[in-house]
């Protein structure tokens, strides 16, 4: 039973052989990738931060600085297999403005803004994507 | 842990049910701010509710494997407490709770500070249904993904 659960694992540092990794391996494509799941955990840890913007002595949490120097070191340098095998860091935000008096230093505006600009570089993100594919559809069908 | 198709949904689920505790004992307060003798023969006091973060991993109540990052902090009730502070008392005799000076102890409610308190949950409880609604239309998006 051990084996056939094995088989399921897909290693994704060395994908499927052949053509269809050239066309999914370039530095663009693991960008757009990379950035939709860091969209995701970044959302789900902001919602975190506006879950308890109540509660005291709370810290807020967002992608780790070392995270976000490292996915923008691996955007400049299209380094596609660090793109492919980064895994989204939060962490509590230490550059966060000082507490409140109840210790949370949770600021409601600055949440709901962090959330907009998110999804919105998720929405972009998804519709490049999206982009993408319909391109390689025009490619191998001849129809638009 | 199930798969997680929608980001900070817990989170934010977990927000809307602590706020609406809090108005539950915001209104229990407003209707009891006259009652000078409760269920136990006393005089009503004030409830506060106290809320604490909860990792989603505890929350889950297991080991997260893989990252175990992409869940958001959860929020819940810890306690309800009695407000500790003194209450005043009010001269009325003839009062059936009055003692032997005439004076009643009243609640030690504060109807403007109840309203701050209710205002301040119902723009939580905004706030967090905007993040549902914003991350119901992440997951639209990456449905749409490959989509004509």
């Amino acid at each position: 039973m051990a084996h056939a659960f094995r088989i399921l694992r897909v290693d994704f540092k060395h994908p499927l052989p052949g053509m269809i990794p050239a066309l999914f391996n370039d530095a663009q494509y693991q960008t757009l990738r990379a950035l939709l799941d860091v969209s995701f955990a970044r959302h789900a840890a902001l919602a975190g931060n506006v879950a308890n913007v109540n509660t005291p002595g709370y810290r807020r949490q967002d992608a780790s600085p070392v995270f976000q120097q490292e996915l923008t070191r691996a955007i400049e340098a299209r380094d596609v297999s660090k793109l492919h095998s980064l895994v989204p860091q939060i962490g509590i935000d230490s550059s966060a403005a000082p507490a409140r008096m109840d210790g949370s230093n949770v600021n409601l505006e600055r949440e709901m803004v962090e959330i907009a600009k998110n999804s919105a570089q998720y929405e972009v993100s998804a519709a490049l994507i999206s982009k993408r594919y319909q391109m390689l559809r025009a490619a191998i069908t001849g129809k638009t | 842990m199930s798969i997680n198709l929608i980001p900070g949904i817990d989170s934010a689920g977990s927000a809307l049910s602590a706020e609406r505790v809090r108005l539950n004992v915001v209104a229990n307060n407003i209707a009891n701010a006259s009652t000078t003798h409760d269920i136990n023969g006393k005089v009503y006091r004030r409830q506060m509710v106290v809320f604490e973060s909860v990792l989603a991993q505890q929350a889950a109540g297991s080991q997260v494997s893989g990252s175990g990052t992409a869940a958001g902090n959860q929020v819940r009730v810890r306690e309800i407490m009695e407000d500790p502070r003194p209450s005043k008392s009010v001269y009325m005799p003839g009062h059936p709770d009055a003692n032997e000076q005439g004076m009643v102890p009243m609640p030690n409610v504060n109807i403007a500070e109840e309203m701050v308190d209710m205002i301040t949950a119902s723009r939580s409880i905004e706030a967090n249904v905007q993040v549902i609604t914003t991350a119901k239309q992440m997951m639209q998006r990456a449905m749409e993904i490959g989509k004509r």
